[in-house]
């Protein structure tokens, strides 16, 4: 398994390596969420890698989201963690990255 | 060591694979094994996306000190300055390499003479920054 998607009644669990294999399923996966605005939370504790593409589509759907609702990014591991720092995704205003 | 792949996005995740495996022969530490791994898999992505090119190569080599890794295709770089205010949220790969590891140099490939080489320097020290 290199990437997998699950969504759940409350948040959607990304699991495995998000690079650019992936852009167009999870960009497509998350395009309709959330419906009535409000966040979306993403749980990323099984996502074992991400590139600049899966870092791509997170800020596109902040972008598109918004005033009406917040990327929650939920439990990265260190690896995905790691990246996001370096990006400084934490300064995007509706993004918030949750590490516990 | 010198391995050959198709450029297809399929392929990134065998790459990391490799170059992980790689990387823990070579006794990098492992904060630095990610940087590694996913500072190839960028360069990569950005042979398989840009160059238009079939394949790709990637070269791995350990001297003393450090590791030595070249991701390089046959294809013609595209030339550009990054430009946020036009490009929206994408062109972060070469930055984003630059981040993770010690050394990047990008030798262009042009018209004339196609093949982009993007070489990349790890030091295998603990002495090593980590940011």
């Amino acid at each position: 398994m290199t990437f997998a998607i699950e969504k759940r009644p409350d948040d959607i669990l990304l699991k495995g390596e998000l690079d650019m294999s992936a852009e167009h399923e999870l960009t497509r996966s998350l395009d309709p969420e959330p419906q009535n605005g409000g966040d979306l939370v993403l749980d990323l504790s099984e996502l074992t890698f991400i590139d600049s593409s899966g870092v791509r589509v997170l800020l596109r759907t902040a972008d598109r989201l918004a005033d009406r609702g917040r990327v929650i990014l939920r439990t990265p591991s260190p690896a995905v963690a790691r990246v996001f720092d370096l990006m400084r995704l934490e300064t995007v205003p509706n993004i918030e990255v949750q590490k516990e | 060591m010198l391995q050959t792949y198709r450029s297809h996005p399929a392929q990134l995740a065998r790459i990391r694979d490799t170059v992980r495996d790689l990387a823990v022969q070579a006794g990098l530490q492992r904060g630095r094994i990610e940087d590694l791994v996913l500072a190839i898999s960028e360069a990569a992505a950005n042979a398989i996306v840009h160059s238009g090119s079939g394949r790709l190569t990637v070269s791995w080599e350990v001297t003393d000190d450090r590791v030595v890794v070249e991701v390089r295709d046959e294809g013609v770089f595209r030339k550009r300055v990054p430009m946020p205010e036009l490009d929206g949220v994408g062109g972060h790969g070469i930055p984003l390499m630059m981040a993770l590891v010690d050394e990047v140099s990008v030798r262009e490939g042009t018209a004339v003479a196609p093949g982009t080489v993007v070489r990349m320097v790890v030091g295998r020290g603990s002495q090593a920054a980590t940011g």
